[in-house]
C-alpha cells in the first residue's frame, strides 16, 4: 500500500480498522437493531477520512457523540469508545475525552473489559504519538544533514573553482614577472651591448686604439646579459615535475602492473590547470584499477587536440577475474555504498568545464576530457606569428 | 464541464457499454416476478446490473491511470477533485437516469404494487452512487488494472450473492443474515421491500442513510489519488 513501508499513519489505520472489525463483529453476535451498524458505519466513515485527511482532534468529539447516543439503545456500543480514546491520544490531546469519562460514569458501564479496552486504546494511541514524534526529529535531522552535505559539495565546487581562477591568475602574473625581468635586467644589457657593438664599429673603422676596450664592454655586458638571461630561465623553471613529467613520473613509480602511456598533440598547450587535474585523474584510475579490477596491464593515453584534451585509463579485466566495477561503471563496495574517489574527482573536472566517464565493458575505462583554454591557445597563435 | 461531456462521450464508446447502460436494465425488469419473493425477480437483477454498470464506467479511471491520461491531467490546469468530481457526476447522472427509466417500466409492468415510483426511485439513485463509490474505493487499492477487474467483480458477486440479489436473506443461515447487514446490496432490496409491503417510512430512510454512509466511506478511500 504504501511505499513508504509501515509508517505510525499506516499502523493509525490498521489500529482503527481491527477496532471497527471487532466492533462490527460484537454487533454481528449479538442480536441488538441497526444502531450498532449505523455507528459502526458513522465511525469507519470518520476513521478513513482520518486516514485521508488531517482532521482537527476536536472531531473526535463526533465519535463521542456518536457513541453516547448509540448507548442509550447498543450497550456494547460502550466498546466503541476506544477509537475516539485511540484518536485523541494520538493527537494527544486527552482533555477531548471528557465526554467519554463523564457519559460512561453516568451510564454506569464500566467493566474490567471496557476499562481493559479503552485502556488499551489509550496505550495505542500514545505509543504511535511518541513513534510519529521520534520518526518527525529523526527525519528533519536527515534533512538537515543532506543539506549540511549539499553545502559542502557547493563549497568544495566553489574552492575548486577559484583554485583554477587562482592557477590562471598565477600563471599572468607569472608571465608578467618574466617579461619584466627579461626587460629590466637581460634586455638592458643586451641593449647596451649592442650600442657598445655599434660604437665598437665605428671606432675599429677609424682605427683607433680604443676599439679593443670597446668591444671589451661589448663582451662583458652580453656575458651579464646572458648570465641574467640564464638567472631568470633558472627562475622559471619549476622546483618538481611538471605538464605530462607528472603523468609519465606516475606511470613509472606505479608497480602493480604494467602501464603504458601513448602521448599524441602539442602537450604545450595544456594549461597549467589542466595537468593539475590530469594528475589525479590518473592516480585515481590506476589505483582502482589495482584494487577492483585484478588488471594484467593497463593502457593509458592522452590525445592532445586543438579544443580537448583526453585522457583515457583502460584496463582490461584478467580472464576469470570479477570485475570489480558494476555495469555503470561505479566501484562495487561490499558494502554496496559508492567509492567517494570518483566523486570528487568528478567535482573536480566539473569544476574546470570538463567530463568525466566511465565504462565497464571488457575491463575499465575511464575518460576524462577537458577543455583547452581558448584564450591561453589564441595568445599562443599570436607569440607565434606576430603578423597576424 | 469539458470532462464531464467527455465522460458522458466516452460510456457510450462500445457496443458493451451501450448494451450494460440501455438494454440490460430494461431487460431485466421484464424477469417475471417468483414465488417466494417479495419482489419481481428482474427488480433484484436490476441491483447487480447497476453495479456492474458502475464497474464499467468507473474502469475507464483505472484506464486513464495506468495509461497516463491521470500524469497528464496533473500538468493541465485541473485539479484532480474537478477530474474526480466531473467524472463521478457523468457516471452518477447516467445511472440516476438509467434508474428512472426502470421505475417507470417498473410503474407501467407491475403497477403501483412496488410503491411510490418516487422514492424507488431515491433508493435506486442512492445505491447507484454507493455503487459508484464501492467501484473507485476498491479500484484504488490496486495498481494493476487485471487485479483491480479481477477484485471487483469478485466483491460484486460475493455482495450480490450475501445482499440478497439472487434470494431473500431469510434463506441463508442466521449468521450470514447478520453478515447480510453489512453490503448494501441488502439495504436496497430492503428499502424496496419497506415500499412494497407498505412498512415504516422511518425503515425505508434508515435504508437510505446506511447506503449514504456505505457510500461516503467508499468515496473516502476511493478518493485517494494514484498516479503510477
Amino acid at each position: 500500500m504504501d511505499r513508504q513501508g509501515i509508517t505510525p499513519a499506516t499502523m493509525a489505520l490498521l489500529w482503527r480498522l481491527t477496532g471497527l472489525s471487532l466492533l462490527a463483529a460484537v454487533w454481528i453476535a449479538g442480536k441488538s437493531g441497526e444502531t450498532g451498524l449505523i455507528l459502526v458505519l458513522f465511525l469507519a466513515v470518520l476513521a478513513l477520512a482520518r486516514w485521508r485527511f488531517a482532521l482537527p482532534p476536536w472531531t473526535t468529539l463526533l465519535d463521542q457523540g456518536a457513541c453516547i447516543a448509540a448507548g442509550l439503545s447498543w450497550p456494547e456500543a460502550r466498546f466503541a469508545f476506544g477509537l475516539p480514546v485511540f484518536d485523541s491520544l494520538l493527537a494527544m490531546h486527552p482533555e477531548y475525552l471528557l465526554p467519554t469519562v463523564v457519559a460512561l460514569s453516568l451510564l454506569r458501564t464500566w467493566s474490567i473489559p471496557v476499562a481493559a479496552a479503552l485502556g488499551a486504546a489509550a496505550a495505542a494511541g500514545a505509543s504511535l504519538h511518541l513513534w510519529a514524534r521520534q520518526l518527525l526529529r529523526v527525519r528533519e535531522e536527515a534533512d538537515r544533514e543532506r543539506g549540511q552535505r549539499y553545502e559542502l559539495e557547493s563549497l568544495k565546487a566553489e574552492l575548486l573553482s577559484a583554485n583554477l581562477r587562482v592557477a590562471r591568475l598565477a600563471e599572468t602574473a607569472e608571465r608578467g614577472r618574466i617579461a619584466r625581468d627579461l626587460h629590466d635586467h637581460a634586455g638592458h644589457e643586451i641593449t647596451a651591448a649592442l650600442l657598445a657593438l655599434e660604437a665598437f664599429r665605428k671606432v675599429w673603422e677609424e682605427g683607433d686604439p680604443e676599439a679593443g676596450e670597446l668591444l671589451e664592454q661589448a663582451t662583458g655586458r652580453v656575458a651579464e646579459g646572458m648570465r641574467l638571461l640564464r638567472r631568470t630561465v633558472h627562475d622559471m623553471a619549476p622546483a618538481g615535475v611538471v605538464g605530462l613529467g607528472t603523468l609519465k613520473e606516475i606511470c613509472r613509480r606505479f608497480g602493480a602492473c604494467p602501464v603504458k602511456l601513448a602521448v599524441h598533440g602539442e602537450t604545450g598547450t595544456v594549461p597549467t590547470h589542466a595537468w593539475g587535474v590530469l594528475g589525479p585523474c590518473l592516480k585515481e584510475a590506476l589505483t582502482n584499477a589495482v584494487r577492483h579490477a585484478a588488471a594484467p596491464r593497463i593502457d593509458v593515453s592522452l590525445d592532445v587536440g586543438p579544443h580537448i584534451v583526453r585522457l583515457c585509463v583502460h584496463n582490461p579485466t584478467r580472464a576469470g577475474a570479477t570485475s570489480g566495477w558494476d555495469h555503470r561503471g561505479k566501484v562495487r563496495h561490499p558494502g554496496g555504498g559508492r567509492g567517494i574517489g570518483l566523486h570528487n574527482l568528478n567535482q573536480r573536472v566539473k569544476a574546470v568545464g570538463g567530463s568525466l566517464t566511465t565504462d565497464s565493458t571488457g575491463g575499465f575505462r575511464l575518460v576524462c576530457v577537458l577543455p583547452l583554454d581558448q584564450r591561453h591557445l589564441e595568445e599562443r597563435n599570436c607569440r607565434e606569428d606576430p603578423d597576424s | 464541464m469539458t470532462i464531464l461531456r467527455f465522460a458522458l462521450r466516452r460510456s457510450f464508446r462500445g457496443g458493451f457499454n451501450i448494451l450494460l447502460l440501455c438494454v440490460l436494465p430494461i431487460g431485466v425488469v421484464f424477469i417475471p416476478p417468483q414465488e417466494g419473493t417479495t419482489l419481481p425477480l428482474g427488480i433484484h437483477f436490476y441491483g447487480q446490473v447497476v453495479m456492474f454498470a458502475a464497474f464499467l464506467m468507473v474502469r475507464s479511471l483505472v484506464d486513464d491511470r495506468v495509461s497516463g491520461v491521470l500524469t497528464r491531467i496533473a500538468v493541465a490546469p485541473v485539479s484532480y477533485f474537478r477530474y474526480l468530481w466531473e467524472t463521478l457526476l457523468a457516471y452518477g447522472v447516467l445511472l440516476v437516469l438509467q434508474n428512472a427509466v426502470v421505475v417507470a417500466l417498473g410503474r407501467v409492468l407491475y403497477g403501483g404494487s412496488l410503491g411510490s415510483p418516487l422514492l424507488q426511485w431515491v433508493a435506486f439513485a442512492c445505491f447507484s452512487l454507493t455503487s459508484i463509490a464501492l467501484c473507485l474505493a476498491v479500484f484504488s487499492l490496486f495498481g494493476r488494472r487485471e487485479s483491480a477487474y479481477g477484485a471487483l467483480s469478485t466483491v460484486i458477486l460475493l455482495l450480490s450473492l450475501i445482499g440478497g440479489f439472487y434470494w431473500p436473506v431469510e434463506m441463508m443461515p442466521e449468521a450470514l443474515q447478520r453478515v447480510a447487514l453489512l453490503t448494501p446490496p441488502y439495504w436496497l432490496v430492503n428499502a424496496l421491500t419497506v415500499l412494497r409491503t407498505g412498512g415504516p417510512p422511518a425503515r425505508f430512510a434508515l435504508s437510505v442513510v446506511i447506503m449514504l454512509l456505505f457510500t461516503m466511506a467508499f468515496l473516502v478511500v476511493g478518493s485517494r489519488r494514484r498516479l503510477e
